[in-house]
């Protein structure tokens, strides 16, 4: 377990060195977590690779916990998603802000919005598509 | 060395970064390199004797414009692969329906009446000569597009590689063309498509060395 914390240390350290040294290549347009994401990704491969064991710990499983700890990545995915929700139209913003973000019912949505019922529903739906589509990952619904 | 020592030292590093937008680096390099190519084209082989007349040629502007739409296509895929975290393009059908069209034409031309034998169509011996030639010129553009890549991240380096001699072969057959008299598309389609692909493979196995980081 040791070996495996200083290994663990290792990579952490190169990730930060690799998001210093590229910093030049951060995409203004894209969420910043997304880009520090590919690069972690990037050096994690390499450094199994590196390491040949491809099973021994998988950092990027679903249920890990090592981007779950960081103490602000609620900050920061707070910070991502209005960026990214400020490229959409109203039209189609202001359904997910009501509903997904802020809480409220589609009915007391459709009210604060003054937008018809299925407009919330369509704009959601269509906001969500777009924005998974910015992210280049598939929607489903 | 403790993480923390590691962020105080980046931290206190200098955050001021002088490196010119990427792409408009990119596409100043391309332009020297390209000239390069260029020169090398006029000095080496010259422009075709018939160069004005050819102008009016709709086969002129076909084989000028394969090699044109791959590079295109070549062009957004280092932009896109170039920085971590970009989302993926497509690159499949952009890159097989040309190639389709060039062969839907070269099949068309040796099923026409009219059509010389096909072994004076394919032209191996000028063939084989002008895919070196495509080759020859696509490394100044080559050499400068990897040496720009080289500073970058991308997280995919051997598929950027691919595209980085996909790119320069393009560029290469595009220069290349102003000068070779061949104009048939099953010309086109075979040697000018060989020419593009040597650059292409050769950028992705060198791509996965030279380019990572």
């Amino acid at each position: 377990m040791q070996a495996n914390l200083d290994q663990v240390e290792d990579l952490v350290q190169e990730v930060l060195l690799a998001i210093h040294v590229k910093r030049h290549t951060y995409n203004k347009e894209l969420p910043i977590s997304v880009w520090i994401h590919a690069i972690s990704k990037y050096k994690y491969i390499d450094f199994l690779r590196r390491r040949r064991s491809f099973v021994e710990f998988d950092l990027f499983d679903d249920s890990s916990e090592l981007f779950g700890q960081s103490d602000n990545s609620a900050l920061e995915s707070k910070r991502d998603i209005n960026k990214l929700l400020l490229s959409l139209p109203d039209a189609l913003r202001i359904p997910i802000q009501l509903t997904k973000l802020d809480g409220y019912s589609v009915k007391e949505a459709s009210k604060i919005a003054s937008m018809s019922e299925s407009a919330i529903k369509i704009g959601v739906h269509r906001g969500l598509k777009k924005l998974s589509s910015a992210l280049g990952v598939k929607y489903e619904n | 060395m403790k993480t923390e020592n590691l962020i105080q030292m980046i931290a206190s590093d200098s955050l001021r970064d002088l490196r010119p937008s990427f792409k408009s680096h990119l596409l100043k390099l391309i332009f020297i390199g390209g000239l390069v190519s260029f020169t090398l084209m006029v000095l080496i082989f010259n422009f075709r004797p018939d160069f004005f007349q050819a102008l009016k040629l709709p086969f002129f502007w076909i084989k000028l414009s394969f090699p044109l739409v791959l590079l295109v296509v070549a062009f957004q895929q280092i932009i896109q692969l170039a920085k971590p975290g970009n989302p993926k393009l497509n690159f499949f059908w952009e890159l097989i329906v040309p190639i389709l069209i060039i062969w839907t034409l070269a099949i068309l031309s040796i099923m026409s009446p009219d059509s010389q034998d096909l072994e004076r169509l394919i032209n191996r011996k000028s063939g084989q000569a002008c895919a070196l030639a495509v080759v020859a010129l696509s490394l100044p553009i080559f050499v400068v597009i990897l040496w720009v890549l080289r500073d970058m991240a991308s997280t995919r380096p051997r598929l950027i590689g691919f595209m980085a001699g996909l790119f320069s072969g393009g560029f290469a057959a595009c220069i290349f063309s102003l000068s070779c008299t061949e104009m048939s598309p099953v010309y086109i389609g075979i040697w000018y498509l060989i020419g593009m692909l040597i650059p292409a493979f050769i950028g992705a196995l060198v791509g996965k060395q030279l380019l990572k980081w």
